[in-house]
């Protein structure tokens, strides 16, 4: 199963740093969402957890966004349309995984449908663990991120 | 004698079957009646069936009987007139699971259970016109649902690396 | 002074950087103003030019399937477009720059093309979602040609019949003969109509709620803009937002053209200043009545009540106003 896809290879990596810093300061965003890991995500569009006082916004194309939200388990047959969409989107991407299926298969475990760790798939930039994850986990998350490309230092992805 | 007017409903349900076919008939209690028939007669009497007034198909289900070597197909009918379920049972055998279609009499409702039960047990319906699986893709194992599929092994085997010492509480752990 | 050739060219890119900045501008108000309204912190008032900045930084991917030549001409055409539409309205008080050559019909002949850059875009796309929001932008499109032509008319008419031999659709005759100051009181009630009438127009033009079926986001996965990115889609956004500063412009010139340098008798460098500042909180409350309550308060309509709502109730009560502001004079 490990060998079913092949991991993206990005070559210049310093105009990437350098073109993040640009993007940090509005990230429009893009989920792909399977079952129960987004559920906690609803409140983050609304008044009480503001996502757009950011500078995010939900976009309803690939085409526009910056950061893949991938929330939820992923079976075999949703994670390779996870993986087009992943192509489709422009240089230069952040992949977010919430919740604790993307990271060690969560609950479904030892379900013979659902992969186990979406690192073995697609890059993944920033895990983010809870299940599902609350709105102030997700801010602080975003924040890390925005402080690992502003100092410069190594991101989790090898890219 | 109280008995007998209790059950009016289901004992005419029950005298209009067993007067034109053979089967085995029990009451569990009131409106639910339980038929068991041959793999042969379910298409005729399933026919019979909807033009008494069951028009609705509510469930199709598999039980693996691994003992005996069989599935036991359970259909689930309703009829609003009587307000009565009606449960019909077949077995078939397990090692060539193949069953006529009920898409003829119940349309759109038996199609799509029957398709699922293609997928997880592998069960062949014949003249049904889409048995395309809903969940999985590439999959060329044993049908999953069924009780001599070790998934533990399965997943242990596919997902898990015994090198990975971060995966190893995985590789033992009990069932 | 702006008579001369060579200055009018020399203040071209000037009003070309005016428009487009005052356009983000306006639209960081707009966003906040409707975060506002929903009870939420909205983002700072610099945020569009953020995002400006980061879509030119992106990636620009263009699709196997398109047209490729049009595809990457479009976004230019409905920018460059939008900007032409600016050097013939008159701005911050003074006349307009190429005021000799072009009037109010030339106006409203240009105002297709930044639309017809978006459909050719969307059509040349080659997805299916960007086909149908093609096909919907061209129907919201000839649907509110109509009013607009009403409400043109029915000025032009107002003013030449009572003073006979001007230009009437020239834009200094315009803001030189008030049209609230020509009518009797039914003719008021008509003019009041007809403003109503170009308040629906505004929505529908500028693809906002309740008339934006052509950019639907959650039904047809991004509608015309489904496929551009990075730089392209910046020209879009820039066109966007500049066509908010030019109908409002044109509201102002058709139906509030006062200057208040006239009030308050000054001269000078100050007369400019103040009429432009004059001219900026006009072009706000023209935006925020017209523009972001509707949107913050409005769902989107299905394309059949659209084309009802243009094609049935705003071309009658145009008429309706015409019919009153005809009336009022002929009396």
């Amino acid at each position: 199963m490990n060998d079913m896809f092949k991991k993206q290879e990005f070559s210049d990596k310093q105009k990437k740093v350098k073109k993040l810093k640009t993007q940090m300061k509005s990230l429009w965003v893009f989920n792909w969402f399977n079952s129960c890991g987004f559920i906690e995500l609803i409140p983050l569009v609304g008044s009480r957890w503001d996502m757009e006082r950011f500078g995010m916004i939900l976009t309803s194309t690939p085409r526009h966004a910056d950061v893949l939200f991938i929330t939820g388990y992923q079976t075999i047959k949703s994670i390779k349309r996870a993986k087009r969409i992943y192509e489709q989107m422009p240089e230069p991407r952040i992949v977010i995984a919430l919740g604790s299926c993307s990271m060690t298969g969560g609950m479904y475990w030892d379900s013979y449908n659902t992969i186990k760790k979406l690192d073995n798939y697609i890059p993944v930039d920033l895990y983010i663990p809870g299940c599902p994850p609350r709105p102030e986990a997700i801010f602080e998350g975003v924040q890390k991120m925005m402080e690992y490309i502003k100092n410069n230092k190594k991101m989790v992805s090898k890219s | 004698m109280n008995k007998y007017l209790e059950y009016q409903k289901e004992n005419r349900i029950i005298r209009k079957i067993s007067s034109k076919f053979k089967v085995e008939v029990s009451i569990q209690r009131k409106r639910r009646v339980w038929v068991a028939v041959s793999k042969k007669d379910l298409v005729e009497i399933s026919n019979f069936i909807k033009g008494i007034g069951f028009k609705h198909l509510s469930a199709i289900s598999v039980t693996d009987l691994i003992k005996e070597k069989n599935y036991e197909l359970t259909y689930h009918v309703w009829s609003y007139q009587d307000n009565t379920l009606l449960t019909i049972k077949t077995r078939i055998n397990r090692d060539k699971p193949t069953i006529d279609s009920v898409v003829s009499i119940w349309e759109d409702n038996a199609q799509i259970h029957e398709r699922e039960l293609h997928e997880l047990f592998g069960v062949e319906f014949k003249n049904n016109p889409n048995l395309t699986p809903l969940f999985l893709e590439d999959w060329n194992n044993t049908p999953p649902f069924r009780k001599d599929f070790n998934w533990r092994d399965y997943v242990r085997d596919e997902f898990y690396n015994k090198e990975n010492k971060r995966e190893e509480p995985y590789w033992d752990a009990p069932l | 002074m702006v008579e001369i050739l060579w200055f009018k060219i020399l203040l071209i890119p000037i009003v070309a950087i005016f428009g487009v900045c005052l356009g983000l501008f306006y639209k960081g108000i707009d966003r906040i103003l409707v975060a506002r309204m929903q009870s939420r912190m909205g983002p700072p008032i610099t945020q569009p030019y953020r995002d400006f900045k980061k879509l030119m930084v992106k990636d620009n991917i263009i699709p196997v399937n398109s047209v490729k030549w049009l595809f990457n001409l479009m976004p230019i055409i409905a920018l460059s477009t939008t900007l032409i539409i600016l050097l013939y309205i008159p701005l911050g008080g003074v006349g307009p720059i190429l005021g000799g050559h072009g009037d109010l019909i030339l106006v409203l002949y240009l105002l297709i093309f930044p639309a017809l850059a978006s459909i050719l875009g969307g059509f040349s796309s080659g997805s299916p979602y960007a086909i149908i929001g093609a096909q919907r932008e061209m129907i919201v499109l000839m649907s509110y040609e109509f009013p607009l032509a009403v409400i043109s008319i029915s000025i032009a008419w107002l003013i030449s019949s009572l003073n006979p031999g001007l230009n009437a659709f020239s834009f200094s005759v315009i803001g030189n003969n008030v049209i609230w100051g020509l009518v009797g009181p039914m003719g008021f009630v008509g003019l009041i109509l007809l403003f109503l009438t170009l308040l629906f127009i505004v929505q529908g033009e500028l693809g906002r709620a309740p008339f934006d079926v052509s950019e639907a986001d959650t039904e047809i996965a991004g509608g015309v803009l489904a496929e551009y990115s990075g730089r392209n889609l910046a020209l879009f956004y820039l066109a966007n937002v500049t066509k908010m500063v030019v109908i409002g412009s044109l509201i102002i010139a058709l139906f509030l053209p006062w200057n208040i340098s006239n009030f308050l008798n000054l001269t000078g460098v100050l007369a400019y200043t103040s009429d432009l500042l004059f001219f900026l909180i006009k072009l706000f409350f023209v935006i925020f009545i017209g523009s972001t309550l509707i949107k913050a308060a409005a769902a989107r309509f299905k394309i059949d009540q659209v084309v009802s709502v243009y094609w049935i109730y705003a071309v009658l009560i145009s008429l309706f106003g015409l019919f009153l502001v005809s009336f009022d004079v002929i009396l």
